[in-house]
């Protein structure tokens, strides 16, 4: 086999073993955690019912069936049907999934590009007005909840100026307030751990060789610096992706946002357990590929890696 | 303090001087105290065509220092760099928007390994200088200058990891080479190697000297070394030149105490595989590569 073939075998193995890992959790967790009928039904409900209601969900069978049933069907995508909605799981899913990942991306794309410009003018003017400038934003950014944030946006600049829409999925302008809210954290982390990473880089040996070769600041920062510096600030851009995607329900709800946050917060009052499994899922398998881009970015910005 | 043989007399008037500091001062910013503290004071050094001039001094001297004022890229306090007679800076960083300036001077560092960029393979790091510099690097190809190195041509293809500390510095010395500079500043440049090494980076280096007349500013405390590869010589002590003058006239007739034990503690052996003894001067035929 060769390596190129080799490494990607290795890379969608490794993913699939994590999704079914992942699964065989969020089936146990669901399960270890009490009967899902009495949570469904309430406490008061017929033990008949129960009954219905158990053999309705096949979970009057052993959980060893069970288990391998859960499996058969994930195999082929079948991630079953919601209870409250009684319409397939993955077609609740993939609708919101998509405006979360377009929330996400912008978030991700303006915090992260932000932050490295505010990184870079630290880490190259350090001590200077603009590093503290860097590093007091940074600051500001983690502190403020994103949610809190969300309302005074809202207030201001739909409330008060009539600017942007407060709210819901429409054109690009309903977009910028609650990525702007969110893309406080990717932009905290990044001017952060990009200052700190370029820093370092411009220490390095080679930059001070390639300056003495003739080569403009620019030059240098370009082709010696960003590249060396972004490993860490992909690092932390894939892991705040992959956690901004799962955990934005109070952005959502502030905005009301139609995305897989809310649904998630709907899920688990609706008590719709093979929803929020079928979302448990779903979530592992962007984690998967999130770390599998990740991978790919390394490579492309240390070629080194390739060779190994 | 400058011996009675002054480097005027030894060196033709015509020769102009590549490199001419002049009452260099520089001072870094003592974190602890919060105050400016000079590393180098009232410096001045020149290197004429075609000529080698050593740069020696015990660890902490201020030599590392002044070779980077050399090369553009330490910020002076007061004083001026001339290369060939054109002022590098006045009291500001080079940032390289003037490439003839930047182009004649070459540097090679201690750390050859360290001074190249780990994630660009050897090509890539010439292709760039090549592009940086279109006209002063079309004389030789990629497979000539690694010739020039005694190196196999299948190392262009690797990263600067894959070699040895050895081989790192040959490709320094290349890269420094390529862009046909009139002065290479090399920084110590054999005292991380092995013996075998040293003394091939060293063969380089009179090649290069003898054989492509390029002046050579050789800061080392490898007096030995000094001794086969250079003309004049410059002494420093706590951040100031405290002797220079022909390298045989310093060597054997030392002004100062801190020469005096610097020769006393770098000895006068042979540095091996030069093919030169301890009096040899690296200009005599056998010495060439």
């Amino acid at each position: 086999m060769n390596p190129l073939a080799r490494k990607v075998f290795t890379r969608v193995g490794t993913g699939l073993i994590t999704v079914i890992f992942a699964a065989t959790i969020v089936f146990f967790l669901a399960r270890v955690t009490g009967d899902p009928t009495h949570q469904i039904l309430g406490e008061n409900a017929s033990q008949e019912a129960i009954d219905q209601l158990r053999n309705q969900l096949g979970l009057d069978q052993s959980i060893f069936v069970q288990y391998a049933e859960f499996l058969s069907k994930l195999a082929v995508g079948d991630l079953g049907t919601s209870l409250r909605y009684g319409i397939p799981n993955i077609e609740l899913i993939l609708p919101r999934l998509g405006n979360s990942f377009l929330l996400t991306a912008v978030a991700v794309a303006g915090g992260s590009a932000i932050g490295y410009i505010l990184a870079l003018l630290g880490a190259t003017k350090r001590g200077s007005l603009w590093d503290k400038l860097s590093t007091s934003i940074a600051g500001i950014a983690q502190s403020i909840p994103p949610f809190w944030l969300g309302l005074v946006l809202v207030y201001f600049f739909a409330l008060r100026l009539e600017w942007l829409p407060s709210g819901g999925v429409g054109d690009w302008t309903h977009v910028i307030l609650p990525a702007v809210a969110i893309g406080m954290i990717p932009l905290a982390y990044v001017t952060r751990v990009g200052r700190t990473s370029i820093v370092s880089v411009l220490a390095e040996d080679y930059v001070l060789a390639a300056r003495s070769r003739g080569f403009s600041e620019r030059q240098v920062l370009l082709k010696h610096v960003l590249r060396a510096s972004a490993i860490p600030v992909v690092t932390v851009i894939g892991l705040l992706t992959g956690a901004i995607l799962s955990s934005t329900v109070t952005v959502e709800v502030v905005f009301s946002w139609p995305g897989i946050g809310s649904l998630a917060n709907q899920a688990i009052q609706g008590r719709d357990f093979t929803l929020l499994q079928a979302m448990a899922i779903v979530t592992a398998v962007v984690f998967v590929l999130i770390n599998f881009i990740v991978d790919l970015l390394y490579e492309v910005l240390d070629p080194r890696i390739r060779t190994r | 303090m400058t011996n009675s043989a002054t480097p005027t007399l030894l060196i033709p008037q015509t020769r102009m001087a590549e490199l001419d500091i002049s009452s260099v001062s520089v001072s870094y910013r003592n974190h602890r105290t919060g105050k400016q503290q000079d590393v180098v004071t009232d410096a001045s050094l020149e290197v004429l065509e075609r000529e080698s001039v050593a740069l020696v001094g015990e660890s902490g001297s201020g030599k590392s220092t002044l070779a980077r004022v050399a090369l553009g890229v330490q910020s002076i306090k007061t004083g001026e760099v001339l290369i060939r007679n054109q002022s590098r800076y006045a009291t500001k960083r080079v940032t390289g928007q003037d490439s003839e300036v930047m182009g004649d001077v070459q540097g090679v560092f201690q750390d050859a390994v360290g001074s190249l960029d780990p994630r660009q393979r050897i090509d890539r790091g010439l292709g760039e200088l090549r592009r940086r510099y279109p006209k002063r690097t079309e004389w030789i190809s990629d497979a000539e200058l690694m010739e020039q190195v005694e190196l196999p041509i299948d190392l262009l293809r690797r990263y600067p990891g894959q070699l040895s500390g050895g081989q790192a510095q040959r490709i320094a010395v290349a890269r420094a080479l390529v862009v046909k500079p009139r002065l290479i500043v090399a920084d110590e440049p054999t005292s991380a190697l092995d013996l075998s090494a040293q003394a091939q980076v060293a063969r380089l280096l009179m090649h290069l000297r003898n054989d492509h007349d390029v002046a050579l500013l050789f800061v080392s405390h490898d007096l030995a070394l000094v001794r086969q590869l250079c003309d004049r010589i410059y002494v420093m002590e706590n951040g100031r030149i405290i002797e220079s003058g022909a390298i045989e006239t310093v060597m054997t007739c030392p002004q100062s105490v801190s020469t005096r034990r610097l020769i006393e503690e770098g000895g006068l052996h042979e540095v091996p595989g030069t093919g030169m003894n301890e009096h040899a001067r690296g200009d005599t035929p056998e010495a060439r590569v």
